[in-house]
């Protein structure tokens, strides 16, 4: 069975089929193309048209026989190939630059294939490139550049002429003009508008059937699509803005952070979290694996957001094949596990923890005042409003620095006493033990006055073994001392005598239980005597 | 140099005298212009003589008049003109010419050969 289209050649009706009028038709397109002279290829169209008229008539035993794509082969066989056609004085040069032209592809907007002009399609025809990654590129370039390529594109539109005929289609994508790529061409262009017509009839038969009612309610039921086809359409649109643009961050942040030395020495960006993953990295895997395997990770989950936002915005989008999708999960999976294992390594560093603690006599008694004050060295940079810096050095040691922590309290005994408590820890107790032996802090003790460094220092994987140093001083009861200003800034929380209004005066101590049996607890347990012995 | 080009060349160079030479007696349309171009293997597709009838047409060599047909469209009937039968006059000379001239050539090469 055969669909039939009515046509009208020279004047003259006739029903011919479907698949015949589309070969019929390229044909006169292919002919129509290949007369450059306007007037005159009109001209001798209107003869050849004429002569095909007078062909089929002849052919036609009787009034109702139709035109089938035997009989069309047959006058094609008559009339002769397009290039029959050419009858110019250079006949020779027409033939050389029909060969190139054929060999040549010529950019064309590809209407059939495309989605809005059809521009990424022609252009997939004329590099021989896959056109949904040409979509992609143009999306993120449309978002990169927040627009303005939407404009390159409008521009792009008027200039690139559109793939009307059969011909330019075939030059569109580089196949040479003859009359079986026609064909082929045409076969291919069959299905699609042999379906658009099926459509078509589809509905006027439909309507000349149905009664108004039904047509209410269809028409209510086209409008809820279409309805639902915006929405699908806005979402899609949401998810590829927003996918695309975290897209675009990552990759650059990714050759940012690529870029940028961390791999080498982690402690650059060492205030940044992400960066965790990088610092005591000793498993095989390097820091740039790591750091790859962190973007893919990311990107991967976005990538396919950005895809499904792109199918909901554009219905006959490309599969990106399933090659692409599988090497997609694969390396999804290959992150996820690099990660996992470079994490679960991270973590194993924190696994123990152990605590160096070594204690020396301080030559306080009763009634003695001891005046405590910090230093540190400024040339580091150490500022006290910071708790940690990290001193990267490029080829030598770094050096991890960080506040340490000061506790003045009381003691019974009739001496005082300075404990240093380092802690860190390691994946192992001895680990932890050797990273906590590598704390270095110092303090200095003339006479009545105590001078420490405020400034712990640890070579090498810094403070992810949350090395830590407490300084506690412990002064006998009713002795006094006296709190440097600076000493604020190294104030370590909970039991003892530190707090606002102790520094920078001469306080008392006091037997805090005591104190806190006959007074309230949140009153200062500090008595204050006399002025600055300074 | 392909032959077939050659060949394709030589047969389009007489083919506008050929075409002027079939109407040089009376009035004829394209099919009849065919028939007998075909009869005599000068033409093996009927395409190539649209454009030279338009072609010849345009330089006021054939004029043609329209008649009506019992089976299919109307029919351009194509005749010389003038200007067209004095142009066939100095294309047949040429032609005579030109047949001396291409047997004296061919056939002394034949003899030298021989």
């Amino acid at each position: 069975m055969n669909k039939t289209v009515n046509i009208n050649l020279a004047g003259i009706f006739f029903h011919i089929d479907e698949d015949a009028y589309l070969k019929l038709k390229a044909y006169l397109d292919t002919i129509r193309n290949s007369f450059k002279n306007g007037q005159e290829g009109q001209e001798i169209l209107q003869d050849i048209e004429a002569r095909i008229a007078e062909l089929f008539t002849q052919k036609m035993a009787h009034e109702k026989q139709v035109i089938g794509i035997n009989e069309v082969n047959e006058v094609i066989s008559i009339m002769g190939q397009p290039e029959d056609y050419q009858v110019d004085e250079d006949f020779f040069e027409d033939k050389e630059q029909a060969y190139t032209s054929a060999k040549s592809k010529k950019l064309y907007r590809d209407t059939l294939t495309g989605n809005i002009a059809g521009i990424c399609a022609g252009f997939g025809h004329y590099f021989d490139f896959s056109v949904i990654w040409l979509r992609i590129i143009f999306i993120i370039l449309a978002i990169a550049t927040s627009g303005t390529f939407i404009l390159i594109y409008l521009i792009l539109w008027l200039v690139i002429p559109e793939a009307k005929t059969t011909a330019e289609k075939l030059e569109m994508t580089g196949e040479p003009i003859n009359i079986s790529n026609i064909e082929k061409k045409v076969k291919e262009g069959f299905q699609h508008v042999s379906d658009r017509m099926k459509d078509v009839d589809y509905e006027k038969y439909k309507d000349q059937f149905t009664n108004s009612s039904t047509n209410f309610f269809r028409n209510v039921g086209n409008g809820l699509v279409a309805i639902l086809t915006f929405l699908g359409k806005c979402l899609g649109f949401f998810l590829v803005v927003v996918s695309g643009l975290t897209l675009l961050s990552l990759i650059l942040g990714f050759l940012f952070v690529s870029f940028s030395g961390i791999y080498e020495n982690p402690f650059l960006f060492r205030n940044y979290g992400f960066t965790e993953i990088f610092i005591g990295n000793d498993t095989i895997i390097p820091n740039l694996v790591t750091g790859i395997a962190l973007t893919l990770f990311m990107v991967i989950p976005v990538f396919i957001i950005f895809y499904l936002g792109l199918k909901l915005l554009i219905t006959n989008l490309n599969s990106i094949g399933k090659t692409a999708k599988i090497t997609l999960l694969a390396l999804w999976l290959v992150s996820l596990g690099i990660l996992s294992y470079v994490v679960m390594n991270r973590v194993a560093h924190n696994a123990y923890e152990e605590e160096i603690v070594s204690t020396e006599v301080l030559p306080i008694m009763t009634n003695d005042t001891l005046t405590i004050k910090p230093y540190y060295d400024k040339s580091s940079g150490f500022s006290l409003n910071e708790s940690y810096r990290y001193t990267y050095k490029k080829g030598g040691e770094n050096v991890f620095q960080k506040k340490i922590r000061l506790k003045v309290l009381p003691t019974h005994d009739s001496i005082g006493k300075i404990v240093t408590r380092k802690k860190a820890s390691g994946k192992s107790s001895l680990k932890a033990q050797e990273n906590a032996e590598e704390i270095d802090h110092e303090y200095a003790l003339n006479g009545n006055l105590l001078n420490f460094n405020g400034i712990m220092s640890s070579p090498g994987k810094g403070d992810i073994y949350e090395e830590n140093l407490i300084l506690e001083v412990y002064l006998p009861i009713n002795s006094y001392v006296y709190l440097h200003e600076d000493t604020s800034y190294f104030a370590y929380c909970c039991n003892n005598l530190l707090s606002d209004s102790t520094y920078g005066e001469v306080i008392k101590i006091e037997d805090k239980a005591k104190v806190t049996s006959e007074k309230n607890k949140d009153t200062l347990l500090i008595e204050i005597e006399g002025d600055s012995i300074l | 140099m392909k032959i077939e080009n050659t060949k394709a060349q030589m047969r389009k160079g007489v083919l506008e005298y050929c075409i002027l030479s079939v109407l040089r007696e009376n009035e004829a349309y394209v099919a009849e212009i065919l028939d007998a171009l075909k009869e005599a293997k000068l033409i093996v597709v009927e395409g190539t003589i649209y454009p030279l009838l338009t072609r010849l047409k345009n330089a006021s060599l054939l004029s043609y008049r329209w008649e009506e047909s019992t089976s299919g469209p109307p029919r351009k009937y194509y005749g010389l003109t003038e200007t067209g039968k004095q142009f066939l006059e100095e294309l047949t000379m040429t032609w005579q010419e030109l047949q001396e001239a291409v047997n004296i050539v061919t056939q002394s090469k034949t003899n030298n050969h021989e």
